[in-house]
Formats: C-alpha cells, sequence, structure tokens
C-alpha cells in the first residue's frame, strides 16, 4: 500500500489549513507531528474522507480519494474525539459498527473476539460503554476502527489524556498492527512518535516542515545544539539572545541547552549531538525566522 | 441490513422519548378510546349507541335536512348572539382553532346594523338597547332563585324524543350566575327572512368579522345542525352500516385512528430526533461517516426502524378492544372484521408517522440541532384539519391528519373515499421525497461537502492555538 498525496491544500473561507502538502506513505508506522492547530487533524480527516480537499490530489495504491466507495474499505479511522454510544455494551458496539461497514456476520463472528481480546477486552464485553476507563475506550477505539481490517489505519492523537503506562501499552498495540499496513499517528509529543514511527512529517501552520525518516530530522539541529552553565542572574538575556531547549537549576547556575547558529559566547557552550526533539525545534525556529525549509 | 435494523430498532427503545411517546399514547386511548368502547358496550339498549338493535326495526328517521322548527331556532339564536354582539362591539372568531375577540369598525357595526334590521325588521333603538318601551317578559321569581335541570337529568324515549320529568329540576336560591334578563329575549322579534338569505347574510357577517367566526357555516353546522357526533338515535342507515359495512370492528377502527391521530402527529418527530442527535452528542458521526454502508442504506434503516417502532404500540393498544368486540359480537352472532385496526392503522396512521418522521428527519440531518422539535410543534399546531373536518367524511388533499371523532359515518367516508386516498398516497409520496432529500445531504457531509462541523472545529483550534501562542 503506498499513499501519494500531491500539492494538497484545504481552506476555510479565506484561511488555508493545508498548504501545498506533497508527501508518500508507505507500510510501516508513520507519524504526524505538529503543535496545536497545526493541521494534522485535518490532514487525517481529508485522508479519512471526512473532509473534501480544496485542491491537489491524493491516490491510495493509484485509487483517487473522491472514489470514497473504493477508498473507505481500506481505511480505519480513529478520531481525537469520540466517545461511542454511553448505553451500549463494548460487544454491541463492535457488532453495530461491523454491520456499518457490512462485515458479513460470519466474518463478525470470528473477528470481533478476536479484536476484542487483542486489546483485552472480551471480558468486559457485556459492560456499557459509559463505564470503560479512558485507556479502554481508546483500546475499544483500535478495535472498532480495525473491523474492517483496514489496509491504512489513521489515529489522531491517540494517547491524549492517557497515563504513561496506557500511553506505552498503546503504542505497542499500534506497532503490532504495523506490519503489513499503514498505521499513521499524530500527536504533538516528539517522544511518543520518535518511540513508535520510522517516518515522520512535521506540520505548522499548515506547511510541511520535514518528510522523512525520524532518525534523520536529528540531523536538522547538528552542529547547532550547545549546552552551558549561566549564572541564573543571566538567564533572562540569554533567553533573549538564543532559543532554548531546556534549562535546568542548580544552586546559583542553571545548565541551558540552547539552539544557535553559531558557538554561544557566554558561559562554557559544549557542542552537543542533536536529538530528535532538537531536530524538531529547529524546524520550528528557522519557520519564526521566516527561514525557507 | 436486517442485522443494522434491529440495532436501530434497540437503539429507539433504549430512548426516553420513545417511551414517552408509548405512554401518551396508552393515556390517551385508556382516557378515550377505552372508555367509548366500554360505554358503547354498556348501553346496546340504548337508541343513540352504534350496538342498539330495535326489536320493532324501526330506528330513527334520517332526512338528511334541516327541520323547519330547526331552521327557525336556528335564526332566532344566532341573530340574538349577534345583536349581542353588536352592542358590545365584541365578535368571537376562531383564526386559528383558539376563539379570540374582535372590535369592529364604525363602518362594519353599521353594516352589521343593516343586516339585524332586514332579519328582525326592527328599528336601531330596539336593536341598540335603548328603547324604553321595551318589554321584559323575563319571569321573576321570589327570592331570586331559578329552576336548573343538572346535567345528566332528563332521558330519551325510543323515538329519541327528549323527555323532561317535573322531579327533574332543582331549584336554585341564589341564580346569580345564570344569566340575567339584560340579553335579548327571542320572542321579542320575528326572523323577517327565508334560511337562504339568512344563510346569505351570515356569510356577509363572516366575512366582516374573519376566518371562522361564529357566525360562520362551519360553527353554526357545529352548533346547530343534528350530526352523528352528538347522541343522536341511531338511524336505519347508520345501524345497516354499521353492522354490515364496518362489521363493527371498522367503527371503531377509525374511533381508534382519530384518538390517537394528534399524538402521532408530533411524538414520532421527537423519537427520530433524538436518534439522530444522539451521534453528535457521542461524537459518532466520525466513526460512523467512514464507514462502508451506503448512505441511502443507513438514512433508510434509520427510518424504517424508528417508523416500524412507532407503529408497534400502536398495533398493540387496540388488541384488547378488538377481543372484547370480537367476544361481545361472537355471542349476539355478529360477524366481525379482525383486520379492520390493521387495515385502518396502515391507511390512515401510517402515512402521517412517516411524514412526520421524514420530515424531522430530513430538518435533523441538514441541521443537526434541535430545530426539528419546533418544526414538529409548528406542524403540530397548524396543520391539523378544521374542526369542520372533526366528523370525517370532509377530506383536504393535504390534511396530515384524518379526523373521524365518531363511530358513525361510514357513509360519509365512502363518498369520499378517492379524495382520502389521494391524500394518502400524497403524504406518503412527500414522505418519501424528505427521505431523499436526507440522503442526499447526509451523503454530501459523509464525503465533507458540507462541513459545519468541521469549520467549528477549525475555529476552535484556531482560538485555541492562538491562546498558546
Amino acid at each position: 500500500m503506498q499513499i501519494e498525496i500531491t500539492a494538497l491544500k484545504k481552506c476555510y473561507g479565506g484561511n488555508a489549513v493545508l498548504k501545498d502538502i506533497s508527501l508518500t506513505i508507505e507500510n510501516g508506522m508513520y507519524g504526524l507531528l505538529g503543535r496545536n492547530g497545526a493541521g494534522k487533524t485535518t490532514l487525517m480527516r481529508i485522508l479519512s474522507t471526512l473532509l473534501k480537499p480544496s485542491g491537489g490530489k491524493i491516490t491510495f495504491d493509484s485509487i483517487p480519494l473522491e472514489e470514497t466507495k473504493r477508498i473507505r474499505p481500506l481505511i480505519g479511522y480513529l478520531p481525537q474525539e469520540f466517545s461511542l454510544y454511553p448505553d451500549m455494551p463494548i460487544l454491541e458496539t463492535m457488532r453495530y459498527l461491523a454491520a456499518m461497514s457490512k462485515i458479513p456476520v460470519e466474518i463478525q463472528r470470528e473477528r470481533i473476539p478476536n479484536l476484542l481480546q487483542q486489546v483485552n477486552l472480551w471480558e468486559h464485553r457485556k459492560i456499557k460503554v459509559r463505564k470503560l476507563s479512558g485507556g479502554m475506550k481508546r483500546r475499544l477505539g483500535i478495535a472498532q476502527a480495525l473491523l474492517n481490517n483496514p489496509k491504512v489505519l489513521i489515529v489522531d492523537e491517540p494517547t491524549a489524556h492517557l497515563d504513561p503506562e496506557e500511553r506505552l501499552r498503546f503504542y505497542n498495540l499500534l506497532d503490532e498492527f504495523s506490519s503489513d499496513r499503514i498505521v499513521i499517528v499524530s500527536s504533538h509529543i516528539v517522544a511518543d512518535i520518535e518511540s513508535v514511527c520510522a517516518n515522520v512529517a512535521v506540520l505548522d501552520s499548515g506547511q510541511l516542515l520535514y518528510a522523512g525518516a525520524i532518525d534523520k530530522l536529528a540531523e536538522k539541529a547538528m552542529g547547532k545544539v550547545y549546552e552551558l552553565i549561566i549564572p541564573k542572574n543571566e538567564l533572562t538575556a540569554a533567553k533573549q539572545n538564543y532559543y532554548i531547549l531546556s534549562s535546568q537549576g542548580h544552586l546559583s547556575d542553571t545548565k541551558i541547552r540552547v539552539l544557535a547558529d553559531s558557538i554561544p559566547t557566554i558561559g562554557c557552550p559544549v557542542s552537543c549531538v542533536p536529538t530528535t526533539c532538537d531536530g524538531y525545534m529547529e524546524l520550528l525556529r528557522l519557520l519564526k525566522k521566516g527561514v525557507k525549509i | 441490513m436486517k442485522r443494522l435494523f434491529l440495532m436501530e430498532c434497540r437503539k429507539t427503545t433504549r430512548s426516553v422519548l420513545y417511551w414517552l411517546y408509548i405512554a401518551a399514547l396508552v393515556i390517551t386511548v385508556f382516557q378515550n378510546y377505552e372508555t367509548t368502547v366500554e360505554s358503547e358496550l354498556r348501553q346496546t339498549d340504548n337508541p343513540a349507541s352504534v350496538f342498539y338493535i330495535a326489536e320493532n326495526g324501526v330506528y330513527a328517521n334520517n332526512t338528511g335536512k334541516l327541520s323547519e322548527d330547526t331552521e327557525h331556532t336556528m335564526m332566532i339564536e344566532v341573530t340574538k348572539r349577534l345583536i349581542d354582539n353588536y352592542r358590545s362591539n365584541s365578535y368571537e372568531y376562531y383564526p386559528f382553532g383558539y376563539v379570540k375577540r374582535k372590535t369592529l369598525s364604525e363602518k362594519e357595526q353599521a353594516a352589521i346594523l343593516l343586516y339585524l334590521k332586514e332579519l328582525t325588521g326592527l328599528d336601531e333603538p330596539f336593536i341598540i338597547g335603548t328603547d324604553e318601551n321595551r318589554d321584559s317578559e323575563d319571569i321573576q321569581i321570589s327570592g331570586g332563585g331559578a329552576f336548573v335541570l343538572n346535567p345528566g337529568q332528563g332521558g330519551t324515549f325510543e323515538n329519541g324524543q327528549f323527555i323532561i320529568e317535573p322531579e327533574d329540576w332543582e331549584y336554585v336560591e341564589n341564580n346569580s350566575g345564570l344569566s340575567q334578563s339584560k340579553e335579548i329575549s327571542g320572542s321579542e322579534f320575528e326572523i323577517q327572512v327565508t334560511f337562504d338569505r339568512f344563510k346569505e347574510i351570515m356569510d356577509c357577517v363572516n366575512n366582516l368579522i374573519g376566518r371562522n367566526s361564529y357566525f360562520s357555516r362551519t360553527m353554526l353546522s357545529m352548533y346547530y345542525y343534528p350530526n352523528d357526533m352528538q347522541d343522536n338515535p341511531i338511524t336505519e342507515q347508520q345501524h345497516r352500516e354499521f353492522y354490515e359495512k364496518d362489521h363493527v370492528t371498522g367503527a371503531f377502527a377509525r374511533y381508534f385512528c382519530d384518538s390517537i391521530s394528534l399524538i402521532v402527529l408530533c411524538l414520532p418527530a421527537f423519537v427520530i430526533i433524538d436518534l439522530l442527535l444522539k451521534d453528535k452528542r457521542c461524537k459518532m458521526n466520525t466513526l460512523i461517516y467512514p464507514r462502508t454502508e451506503s448512505s441511502a442504506k443507513i438514512i433508510i434503516t434509520r427510518f424504517e426502524a424508528v417508523s416500524c417502532m412507532i407503529m408497534l404500540p400502536v398495533l398493540i393498544l387496540p388488541a384488547k378492544s378488538l377481543l372484547t368486540l370480537v367476544l361481545y359480537c361472537r355471542n349476539i352472532g355478529i360477524p366481525v372484521n379482525i383486520f379492520a385496526f390493521a387495515a385502518y392503522i396502515f391507511a390512515w396512521i401510517f402515512p402521517t408517522v412517516l411524514f412526520v418522521v421524514s420530515v424531522a428527519l430530513f430538518v435533523t440531518v441538514l441541521t443537526e440541532n434541535y430545530s426539528a422539535v419546533l418544526l414538529a410543534g409548528l406542524i403540530w399546531l397548524f396543520c391539523r384539519p378544521s374542526v369542520d373536518k372533526l366528523a370525517g367524511g370532509n377530506y383536504g388533499l393535504f390534511d396530515l391528519i384524518i379526523r373521524h371523532n365518531t363511530l358513525k359515518g361510514y357513509g360519509r367516508m365512502m363518498e369520499n373515499i378517492h379524495m382520502l386516498i389521494l391524500n394518502r398516497v400524497l403524504v406518503s409520496v412527500i414522505a418519501i421525497l424528505f427521505v431523499g432529500f436526507a440522503i442526499i445531504i447526509y451523503d454530501a457531509k459523509r464525503k465533507g461537502g458540507i462541513a459545519i462541523e468541521s469549520r467549528k472545529s477549525f475555529n476552535n483550534h484556531r482560538r485555541k492555538h492562538s491562546h498558546e501562542l
């Protein structure tokens, strides 16, 4: 499976929320990284056939997105916000959504128990949705998205409101499903994407800042990351001159990590190996400076 | 499709509004319809009862015309009322089925005065009520009391004559609540015109006052013409229609449909509105929209499921009375049509349900809010047939419900059966059209063609984002 996105645009009135996005997505986990309002959800909704693009072209293995009848059987979608029918038990919810996906009853009988077992909800199948915890509801969400055995699974901010343990569990689950399909995951947390996705696209204000391997993203900040220790009273001045990635107070001094085009003139700067997060921040810094990326 | 249909039916039963609809049906049926069935079966010897079988085979006459006495009484009573209204310059009329009062201009009052002069032959001072020579024929009873006939007193002979015995009267000491002698008495004037001219004058008066005044033909016939909604003795024709055409149950089926007609004109809308908006409330749209099932199937299945669940209690509720009627008729050896209820429910109630549900479906799919509740209320308020259609047989092409508030009147229905059929077919076709429109809108929304929700989420997003920055 391959998704080809070419010069994609989306406007609401006069506001462009996606500007000339071109991407190629292949099997495996694919991350969409960006701040809130970057355009990740809009892109995912377009890929899920919920929104019409204002321009550009999208194909799924050469099938144009406009052919919704052929595209929809290929897609599984888990939106960021969903709550299901609260008074419907888990099993009935799965059966209802399976019927909506035109899955024959014989296949449902086999697939629904399998999926619920995979997401550890089979024992709770008679519990009503309103009684599920946030994590359980997310797992049910992923199970319903996989009902039609999709070639493309689209998951929007899946770990929002989940505790760290649930987050880890959820990403492991996604990883299991990604062996023979495309799994597109969006997040504004770099560490989440970094831990599961081999490839990533970085979006900001509707613009594509980067698309490629996640480990190459760090290279964007190569030679620009420094660690230095400065007195606490110089922190304000440092903030004005440098793009601070992190700061860690220790007695009268502060250890800061900065992004800079040249070696900082304060403290004793030590050049560091950049992380993925540093690469991502460098992209945002360049965008803010108005540098064409 | 079948599985999805059953699931939608089950979802419908989880709605509180569905159970409120059933409660409203049950209350209406047991308060109106069931009591009528019981009272009819209790008084089969009463000549006014549809079950009445005259031992000598002689039934009340049905001349189809007003007697001269009735015409005269009507003209006297109506003219008295017009004089009273003229004097106070306050005329009752019923613009939307509710009473309102209207004050006429000087010019209009002058026109009314001319009509009154023509009707009574009296002079202006007498009509205005300033004539000093006017004789009072009111009988004053010493102590200010009055003889009063209480409700339920008196009785009816087999020939239909109403009889009051002396013991039926009761003397009341203080009669301040009763009408006083200031009103004009009927014996103070004589009607000077023919009945046809009287009707023409009433039409002119009605035009001056406004829609559905007390002097309109509709209201006059409601108040003065004998109709089979009243407890008049049954005629031979009515007797034959009841046993030979309606086979007993047909008459009760019509009456049953009439008694629930105002419920099905409104409440089914709330059930489908609740079902559809549940998707929005539970944020299910984003899970359902990308599914493989076609928009047509989703909408049609939901429409069918709600319509069937609405019809289910309507079909079950008359079971008790049907059984009672079947047992009664078996005892007296009269054949009964056991399918009459099902037939009338499907012909009279089902198209109305389809219409109400389809309109609510369309508006809710289009707006994704509670606008359809308001619309359903407006339909209930303004699309009811007018009072002259209460007794049945008088059908309009666009009547949303069929009224037949009597156990008689089979012949009247059959006289206008073509209009009735046309009406029911038209209402059903309009319902199907609304479902078609709903499918188009729903499909456009699924494909992002109409993206109200998305724009809203975009605006929220933008607000959130600018706040963060």
